[in-house]
């Protein structure tokens, strides 16, 4: 949990200059390009060498048995796992053709532009509105009307406008666990990342919130490139347009949810999705 | 999901289950229709009760699959078919029922020259034949045997296509065998639909084995 704080708070507070506060809209496309990555916790090989490319502006999931490297996978991306004693990365992860992993990569930077959603709903013990403006305030943003402006717009991306309108200053530990989860997934809107990462995000929320998220989700994808982590299969398939599915640190198949789900190619995969195994 | 498998056997034998009945209901028909022995029609007849029944038992099982244990894959495919299968075998089974209501409501013996000049035996050994195909396909799981059904369906669509002229010149030489000749004509059409259910189980046996559609397809 205070690795989350951290990384959270990194992420916000990640200074950018106020001529970059740009409508996210206008922003570039975000592909990822994954070359022959290893990762290593001390010995143990959690990662055996995976090639991917995520196209932009699309949902793909990651769905695998506890320990197949999935999560390990998803927080390559935004550096998560340098705070991991012993970790150890072979390879190459383009975003936008930069390799993240090249030696004068700012890391704050880096998370401003790739945002994380976790799987328990962690909002700042501070009102609503304060939540989503923490960012900006932290990156030098004082002009009050841009930052409602921004609170507004993120809080309605959410969904979660109408429901706290009224209740801007009440504190953000007041709200639901699905209201929570929007609220995160609002606050790291309001830094302009152009992905998002998401590990597990409904697991922790009510069938009710869950489709509330899902729903996000799918209207995110509109402006943004998002990898999502779960163990739902029905999840993976409503919501996202391309399924990986991991196994013992190898990516199995990677393919379109439709076709993981109606014909997939391996009998690995077939056999996990129709809990044959895993 | 030991009892998501548990609950798709179920299903699988029941679907074995409709396909025994559906064709032992043809074939009694058939025998019936042949001889012209209505206490067997009328076996066909009562036994329309039973193959209703189970249409409605898998029926009800594959809406309960679908809804709690949200089946993707194979296991989708399987209860997309099972599903579509199940309806085709249900409308060979009404086929029967209705070349059995013949035999009892109508008291006219076909004069044997006509099955003979129809090929009418073969057209019924020919379904025999294929529905044997399409219990070994299903039981086995075997696309290769499935396919087979498809050459098949041409022998029948063909004395289908002749039956008409065969017919014709039948009723020329005689024309006293008008009523009769009128019925076999009607059960031969219905032979012809049996053909073509029995090659859409086919195809749904190859898609949900192999996951490709066939349907509408040049078949080889």
């Amino acid at each position: 949990m205070a690795k989350e704080i951290k990384i959270i708070m990194e992420t916000v507070t990640a200074q950018i200059p106020l001529d970059k506060i740009i409508d996210p809209s206008l922003k570039k496309k975000a592909k990822i390009e994954v070359k022959d990555v290893k990762v290593w916790y001390e010995d143990f090989n959690a990662i055996k060498g995976i090639d991917m490319n995520i196209k932009p502006n699309t949902v793909t999931a990651f769905i695998g048995p506890s320990g197949c490297g999935k999560s390990t996978f998803l927080r390559l991306f935004n550096r998560m796992n340098d705070y991991v004693e012993g970790f150890r990365m072979e390879g190459k992860i383009k975003v936008n053709g930069d390799n993240i992993y090249k030696k004068k990569i700012n890391v704050e930077e880096l998370r401003k532009e790739i945002g994380m959603v976790f799987q328990k709903p962690n909002p700042f013990p501070k009102s609503i509105f304060e939540n989503v403006a923490y960012g900006l305030k932290i990156q030098g943003i004082t002009d009050k009307k841009i930052i409602e402006e921004r609170v507004i717009d993120c809080l309605k991306q959410v969904a979660l406008w109408d429901e706290v309108k009224d209740d801007l200053k009440k504190s953000a530990m007041a709200l639901s666990g699905g209201q929570q989860q929007r609220l995160c997934i609002a606050r790291t809107l309001a830094v302009q990342p152009s992905i998002i990462l998401m590990d597990e995000p409904t697991s922790a929320l009510d069938p009710i919130s869950t489709a509330k998220v899902e729903e996000l989700i799918f209207k995110l994808k509109e402006k943004y490139t998002i990898v999502i982590v779960t163990h739902n299969m029905q999840q993976a398939s409503r919501i996202s347009d391309y399924t990986a599915f991991f196994y013992l640190g190898e990516l199995v198949e990677y393919n379109k949810t439709k076709t993981i789900f109606t014909n997939p190619e391996k009998q690995q995969t077939e056999n996990y999705i129709t809990g044959r195994f895993g | 999901m030991a009892n998501a498998q548990y609950q798709r056997d179920l299903l699988n034998e029941s679907g074995a289950e409709m396909l025994a009945i559906c064709t032992s209901q043809l074939e009694k028909a058939k025998d019936a229709f042949l001889n012209h022995d209505s206490d067997l029609a009328e076996e066909v007849i009562l036994n329309e009760v039973r193959v209703n029944a189970l249409d409605l038992r898998i029926e009800k099982s594959c809406e309960k699959f679908l809804a709690l244990y949200n089946p993707v894959a194979i296991d989708l495919r399987f209860i997309m078919a099972i599903r579509k299968i199940n309806f085709d075998l249900e409308r060979i089974a009404d086929h029967a029922y209705s070349i059995s209501k013949y035999v009892v409501e109508v008291d006219e013996k076909i004069p044997p020259h006509l099955f003979k000049a129809l090929q009418f035996q073969e057209m019924y050994d020919t379904i025999v034949n294929m529905l044997e195909k399409i219990t070994e396909a299903y039981e086995n799981k075997d696309v290769k045997v499935a396919r087979k059904v498809f050459k098949k369906d041409k022998i029948l669509d063909k004395i289908n296509a002749d039956s008409f002229a065969v017919l014709e010149t039948e009723i020329k030489k005689d024309n006293n065998i008008i009523s009769e000749a009128l019925l076999l004509f009607s059960v031969i059409k219905k032979m012809e639909r049996v053909g073509d259910l029995i090659k859409n189980i086919a195809e749904e046996i190859i898609f949900y084995i192999d996951a490709e559609v066939v349907k509408h397809k040049k078949k080889k």
